[in-house]
């Protein structure tokens, strides 16, 4: 009985450990009478991924292939700059920042009072997407964006706000 | 928005990145402050390596081999042209390169040492 019982709790407590070691993506997403919380650990999605469909396997960005040589060298020429604000543009009641943190580009939008956008990209991340295109297919593996997240340094990703409904994207 | 101040701040931009593409210096920066009297305020602080790339990945959408440089509805500047005139004032060192008034609008376009390009539009208000 007590061996049946560890065998069953192995598998639970494998992907528990999983979880405890992974970080985690945490989807919050609110309207005005719905709020809905996914925590995704990353390990846990890298895994799921392996064993996904192609369609979730990869992404295909055709659009992105003619400036993926460039991709590499504006990482590098962010990361060797100081942290600064590198553009700022007030119109009406519109604002828009992008300015750079650490390893992290920041882009900051504010429309009026009711609408706002804040979405921070992990120079890591934009490193790794395109480590993970493929040229010949013009596609991008999900599994290696997932892992390039895991290092990112920024805990939150992204924040949308407007009106009654938001979605927020964090790290833990 | 007014166009024109936009198509002055490409103009320079562009003379400064075509620049930058022929002469990247690390660690010069370009600044460009417009302000509008009654509209936007733009601030941009980009380093000029950041330029250069940023030039090169637009280069097929604003260089037209049949019409030069495309800013808005004009066609009638070559990339050489551009970059014969970077030279020109490259040459003249740390200086005051445009500075003029019109009706609503003072620009100037100065060099502050050998790492700063300033391009600041500002519109006054009217009447």
């Amino acid at each position: 009985m007590i061996k049946l019982a560890a065998l069953t709790m192995l598998p639970m407590l494998m992907v528990g450990g999983v979880v405890m070691n992974s970080s985690i993506l945490l989807v919050d997403v609110h309207t005005d009478d719905v709020r809905i919380v996914v925590p995704v650990p990353l390990s846990l999605a890298q895994i799921v991924l392996a064993f996904a469909p192609d369609e979730a396997k990869y992404v295909r960005v055709p659009e992105i292939a003619g400036y993926l040589p460039y991709f590499d060298r504006i990482v590098e020429e962010l990361r060797a700059a100081p942290d600064t604000l590198l553009v700022e543009v007030l119109d009406g009641g519109d604002h828009v920042k992008i300015f750079k943190r650490g390893d992290v580009l920041r882009v900051e939008a504010d429309e009026r009072r009711d609408k706002m956008v804040r979405v921070s990209v992990p120079l890591t991340a934009v490193a790794a997407m395109v480590d993970a295109y493929d040229t010949d297919t013009q596609t991008i593996r999900t599994s290696r964006l997932t892992g390039a997240l895991k290092a990112a340094p920024s805990r939150e990703l992204v924040d949308v706000i407007d009106g009654d409904e938001g979605v927020r994207i964090r790290m833990w | 928005m007014n166009r024109r101040s936009i198509a002055l701040a490409a103009v320079a931009v562009l003379l400064i990145g075509s620049a930058a593409a022929v002469q990247a210096q690390e660690s010069s920066w370009i600044h460009v402050r417009v302000n509008e009297a009654e509209g936007a305020k733009i601030n941009v602080n980009l380093p000029m390596s950041l330029v250069e790339v940023a030039m090169e990945m637009a280069q097929d959408h604003i260089f037209d081999e049949d019409h030069g440089i495309d800013i808005g509805r004009h066609h009638d500047m070559e990339l050489a042209d551009l970059r014969r005139m970077w030279e020109e004032l490259r040459l003249a060192g740390d200086a005051e390169y445009v500075s003029g008034n019109d009706d609503d609008e003072h620009i100037r376009i100065y060099r502050q040492g050998d790492t700063d390009f300033n391009i600041w539009i500002d519109n006054k208000p009217q009447g």
